[in-house]
């Protein structure tokens, strides 16, 4: 055995079977739609559209597939991966299981950012570009509210974290009472339950560089999380900058809910579903963790959002459907494995 | 390896000061137990002398060089820490748990190593628990969660260890495995700093003593000068009486509480006959 090798922290065959599985969905999603398309026909797209050569095909049916369900699809397995990797993270900087993406108050912060933007008229980038501020914004005025002069610890801040996400939701209120009934009350009450609908390769290019790195960067710190639920003296004297990695973690794990939701505004559940499958399967090394929740995370949004876009002829908001299908499947699983800690 | 405390002073708050001018020294070799009555700052003082918590004034010395100053990962390269096992709540597995303990000889984004695992195997067999390394921390006993603790700490091959109270709440036989562990570590020249709650442990295995009073100031010195009926009494307020006993040609000694001393004593106490 080659002694410079790194750990395996997952079997060979869960490495293959966390690649391949987001990809080969994302492929079924492609046929899956109001109009079903063989694999085959998509496939010619892609190639036609990467050689940039003049088979033929129809133009409608590229244009459905490249513009419409790619951008979409995309949009769905980094919004998935990223709120899974969020809450696996915020889980284990609190060592709570009940954390969420939404535990420092961002999701409430952006939705509040996104709900403003759409009262105040504002276009598709400025609502995605607003919401993601004040998402930012909220998770900013968490940290600043908890760090008093007595370092009490993390509790505090989780505790701010609520009372800032109560703050946010009691101004979305605010907003949606203000806002005129005809027009502005539908779509802010849409958008508030979650959709994927408006996504575009314009929305992908400003979203998705945040999430694909912050989770990059979690991915490079994988091992290191493994320090976060430990207790402060327990992690200094590991030889860890605790602190720093505190905040690396709070920064990622924000920056990625921020843009997920101020795309496509909030799809709840995820952050937490998402991790705690991954723990039952594979435990609490962060090591597997990390990986598990990117592919689980894309996977299980892939699905969810085909699902809300093919079952009925209008579209169904996507929180709805990740807690029908969620909440059976994580009790099944939890009956089974007999629970997890953290 | 020399650690060193200079006149230490701390306390929570201003007005009150609970550590008083604590001078202290240990090297290769020693095994020092701190002994005080329940608040007396007994894990304040492990606390402050490995920089968790800032002394008002006083330092804590290693190899005369301020523990301040020294890099982090280069210091707890060479200091050790075991926590108290009744804190630590983790589900990871006890070799992922041991493991953890290498964090000071790696980079900021690298992973461990086979070899690093074949460490916490060696390490394992060493102390007689190889047998835990599959199960989930949340699921062996405390005596064993202990050792998985001390494992941590010598994996990442200190000269010293500290330990926080290593042997409470635990039976007698899973005590003698932790004493022997901490004694075997010195006769191979570590030093071994322990908090305690058992004077007959400090008694029986340690060459050094630390004995905090009420008031903050500490008593230190070679165990035998330290732990006497007197200084008991004056720390512990409790009379008591320090056996020989001798078995098989050794010779133990025992300490034994008699009574609360009279300075002290529970007003109803004094009038029950």
């Amino acid at each position: 055995m080659n002694s410079t090798k790194q750990i395996q922290a997952l079997k060979p065959v869960w490495n293959i079977i966390l690649i391949i599985m987001p990809i080969v969905l994302a492929f079924f999603a492609l046929c899956i739609g109001r109009i079903s398309y063989p694999i085959s026909e998509i496939w010619q797209v892609f190639i036609s559209k990467i050689t940039n050569s003049d088979i033929e095909i129809d133009k409608q049916i590229s244009m459905i597939i490249w513009n419409i369900r790619l951008p979409r699809i995309l949009m769905a397995m980094l919004v998935g991966a990223g709120l899974s990797v969020s809450g696996c993270a915020f889980q284990g900087l609190f060592s709570n299981p009940l954390a969420t993406p939404d535990t420092l108050g961002v999701a409430s912060g952006t939705s509040f950012g996104a709900a403003l933007a759409l009262l105040l008229g504002c276009n598709f980038i400025g609502v995605q570009a607003i919401a993601f501020g004040f998402g930012i914004l909220a998770v900013l005025l968490t940290w600043l509210s908890s760090a008093g002069k007595s370092s009490s610890g993390l509790n505090s801040v989780v505790l701010s974290g609520i009372m800032m996400g109560s703050l946010f939701s009691a101004l979305i209120s605010l907003v949606k009472f203000a806002a005129d009934t005809e027009s502005q009350l539908p779509a802010i009450t849409y958008w508030l339950m979650g959709s994927l609908s408006s996504a575009g390769f314009s929305s992908l290019q400003i979203g998705a560089p945040c999430i694909i790195i912050t989770i990059f960067v979690l991915y490079l710190f994988r091992w290191q999380l493994n320090i976060l639920p430990l207790g402060e003296d327990e992690a200094r004297s590991l030889g860890s900058n605790i602190q720093l990695l505190r905040i690396i973690t709070i920064l990622c794990a924000t920056a990625m809910t921020a843009s997920s939701v101020a795309m496509c505004g909030q799809v709840g559940w995820v952050g937490l579903l998402i991790p705690h499958i991954c723990r039952m399967l594979f435990g609490n090394n962060h090591r597997a963790l990390i990986p598990a929740c990117i592919s689980f995370g894309a996977s299980f949004l892939v699905i969810v959002d085909t699902m809300a876009r093919s079952i009925s002829a209008s579209e169904i908001p996507i929180s709805v459907l990740t807690a029908i299908i969620g909440a059976p499947f994580f009790i099944i699983l939890m009956r089974k494995t007999g629970g997890w800690k953290i | 390896m020399k650690l060193e405390i200079k006149n230490g002073c701390f306390g929570y708050s201003k007005q009150k000061i609970i550590l008083n001018h604590i001078d202290f020294s240990a090297e290769s070799g020693d095994l020092v137990a701190i002994l005080g009555p329940n608040g007396a700052g007994k894990t304040t003082l492990l606390r402050c002398m490995l920089g968790f918590l800032k002394w008002h004034s006083g330092e804590t010395l290693l190899n005369h060089k301020n523990l301040n100053q020294i890099p982090i990962k280069t210091l707890w390269k060479q200091i050790a820490y075991v926590p108290q096992a009744k804190n630590f709540n983790s589900a990871s597995k006890a070799e992922e748990a041991i493991l953890l303990g290498r964090n000071a000889h790696f980079g900021m984004f690298s992973q461990p190593k086979q070899s690093d695992l074949k460490l916490v195997h060696e390490i394992m067999e060493k102390l007689n628990i190889l047998y835990l390394a599959k199960k989930s921390c949340s699921e062996i006993s405390g005596g064993e969660l202990q050792m998985v603790l001390i494992a941590r700490a010598l994996i990442a091959e200190p000269k010293i260890l500290i330990l926080d109270e290593p042997e409470s709440n635990l039976d007698f036989r899973n005590q003698l495995i932790i004493l022997e562990t901490m004694s075997e570590l010195t006769r191979q020249g570590m030093t071994c700093i322990f908090n305690t709650h058992y004077p007959d442990h400090a008694l029986r295995r340690s060459n050094k003593a630390l004995l905090l009073q009420k008031n903050g100031t500490c008593k230190f010195g070679k165990t035998s000068e330290i732990i006497t009926t007197e200084k008991i009494q004056e720390a512990f307020q409790v009379k008591t009486v320090i056996h020989k006993i001798e078995n098989q040609n050794q010779v133990y000694y025992s300490i034994l509480p008699l009574e609360l001393a009279e300075s002290n004593q529970l007003s109803t106490g004094g009038n029950l006959c």
